[in-house]
């Protein structure tokens, strides 16, 4: 070994972000080299904005009273948004933890001056960032752009783009608490199948026991809160109990990301 | 580079880990001197890879502790990393990078440039490990042979002071092993090897000093001449023609022959003569026979203890207790 490696910059991080960096372009490479993220947008484009298309065409043809096209609209793109994307995020993060903890590459990347808390971090970071973008922030902004574009006429109404990005913000929300919910599910078991399984399941559960359950505990549930939020603020709703759904996610989101990382750190390789 | 207090590298005191109330590995006192190549003998499921992963810091110690560099392995398990190079027993990496790109990501974690540097390094470390011809192909096309060499290419991009290898020679062929112990021959100067095994021979033709493990238990730690040296017996092997029981009776009587074994075949007698005093039978064994006339010496050989005799030795004993 003849290279002097007095000539190389050393790395310096000694505390819960050494191998932050390095590992964070790692999954970002996963996305952008391998062309994933383009494959994931293609997809979600095909999935939400494809069916969304078929929507908004045929929308003014059986509108009730008082109904707008861009009205009758907005409820089937929170509904498949919403859905797709909760089982999407699940399936995108099932084997981003439990699969490198099986085939031993977390054991190898954790024999590197790497903290446990870089490693999950990194990857809820980058998975969250890119299942945004490419599920629901672009995705979004093209139905926001078909509704905008609908020639005018008295049955067509109105969208404002605040209250459409406030809206995305709530979808972008829901994407990041199964995100969570699927990482955590990772440090703590050893199967794919549970892993992927039980987010699918609170998808379901939420559509079932959502209008069972009394509305203040169903605001507070970690299934099914967004949707209705994210319908308001479409429509601009202003009440500010309209807020508890996201308030209750992003603490459920926040709950969860501590849980794993306490239980990643813990993990015996 | 940090010595433990004893000048040693690896020091582990009544280190212990517990599955589920079952013992892997039971109160372990390893001590690794520098700059050797220390092998970690065992058979499968004795204890060598939960040892690694302690040092490593994968895992926690249910009771004991280890220090490495005299750093202690649980608190101080980052900075050991940095100065520690590792390669898995089945190394696993991104099948889609290639060779150059895995070393790359590796090396990201001890280095932030220059980039020439850095990449100078990949290149000098992959032609090191004979694989620099393959650099730019995807990892999943490797062979195991292939892997394995990568596997010690990533473990030395960042020049560690201990080079930490779990079964390095298990998954290759005859050529591929010796290569890998042509490789950990020459790093001995620069750092030191702890690696885990159960190939005896690999041991025998590259190891300084060797600790055996059963069952979790350390059987023996000695450097390799003192280990072969074993109890101080010695077995010679005769083989005679004619009558031997005579010279049996006269080399059982010397105070130096501790036991005879008798193996008689249809001409021939086969004797094994397990001697306390090596110099004494050496001087004299040979001489005692030749006066018998009524046999004839067809074999005669100093039999010595090999890795592979004094390992089931010790196993067998231990396995006893």
């Amino acid at each position: 070994m003849t290279t002097n490696t007095q000539q190389l910059n050393r790395v310096n991080g000694q505390n819960w972000s050494a191998g932050l960096g390095n590992l964070s372009r790692m999954e970002v490479a996963k996305w952008v080299k391998s062309r994933q993220g383009l494959i994931h947008l293609g997809l979600w484009m095909l999935i939400i904005n494809g069916l969304m298309a078929i929507i908004i065409s045929t929308a003014g043809e059986e509108l009730e009273a008082g109904q707008t096209i861009v009205s009758a609209s907005i409820e089937p793109f929170i509904g498949i948004t919403s859905w797709f994307t909760a089982i999407g995020v699940s399936v995108v993060a099932m084997g981003a933890i439990v699969g490198e903890k099986r085939s031993g590459i977390a054991a190898w990347i954790l024999s590197a001056p790497v903290s446990r808390t870089s490693y999950f971090t990194s990857k809820f970071v980058v998975i969250g960032f890119f299942s945004v973008i490419t599920m629901v922030v672009i995705p979004g902004l093209i139905v926001f752009a078909e509704l905008s574009f609908i020639p005018s006429g008295a049955e067509v109404g109105e969208i404002s783009i605040l209250p459409w990005i406030a809206s995305v913000g709530a979808l972008a929300l829901n994407v990041v608490f199964y995100l969570s919910l699927t990482l955590f599910l990772g440090t703590v078991l050893s199967s794919r199948g549970a892993v992927v399984g039980i987010p699918i399941g609170f998808v379901f559960a939420g559509m079932f026991l959502g209008g069972v359950l009394p509305e203040g505990i169903a605001q507070l549930t970690p299934w099914a809160v967004v949707s209705p939020l994210a319908m308001e603020l479409a429509e601009g709703a202003k009440d500010v109990t309209s807020y508890v759904p996201a308030i209750s996610s992003a603490v459920w989101s926040v709950a969860l990301i501590g849980a794993s990382i306490w239980r990643f750190n813990r993990e015996e390789f | 580079m940090a010595l433990n207090s004893n000048g040693t590298i690896v020091e582990t005191a009544g280190l212990t880990k517990s599955y589920k109330g079952v013992n892997a590995l039971k109160g372990l006192d390893l001590n690794v001197p520098k700059h050797s190549i220390f092998g970690f003998l065992g058979s499968n499921g004795s204890g060598k890879t939960t040892t690694i992963k302690l040092l490593l810091g994968l895992t926690q110690p249910t009771e004991g502790s280890a220090s490495i560099f005299g750093l202690d392995s649980v608190d101080e398990s980052l900075e050991i990393r940095k100065k520690v190079g590792y390669l898995g027993q089945d190394p696993r990496f991104f099948d889609n990078m290639t060779a150059r790109e895995t070393m790359r990501f590796r090396a990201g974690f001890y280095y932030t440039g220059p980039s020439m540097a850095i990449e100078s390094r990949i290149s000098e470390v992959l032609d090191l490990v004979g694989i620099s011809d393959k650099s730019d192909r995807p990892v999943k096309g490797f062979s195991g042979g292939e892997r394995q060499r990568l596997g010690i290419g990533q473990a030395l991009i960042n020049s560690p002071d201990l080079l930490i290898l779990d079964e390095p020679a298990a998954a290759l062929d005859p050529m591929g092993r010796r290569d890998v112990l042509d490789v950990m021959r020459s790093l001995k100067s620069e750092t030191t090897i702890f690696y885990s095994t159960h190939i005896l021979d690999d041991v025998q033709r590259v190891s300084d000093s060797v600790a055996i493990l059963n069952h979790g238990n350390l059987l023996a730690q000695a450097p390799i001449e003192e280990l072969l040296g074993g109890s101080g017996k010695t077995i010679y092997t005769i083989v005679l023609k004619g009558d031997s029981s005579e010279i049996q009776l006269r080399v059982m009587s010397k105070e130096w022959v501790e036991s005879v074994d008798v193996s008689p075949s249809k001409e021939e007698t086969i004797l094994q003569v397990s001697v306390t005093d090596d110099k004494a039978a050496e001087a004299q064994l040979m001489r005692l026979i030749s006066t018998d006339e009524h046999v004839t010496v067809s074999e005669f050989k100093r039999q010595e203890m090999d890795l592979e005799e004094a390992f089931i030795n010790l196993v067998e004993q231990n396995d006893d207790n």
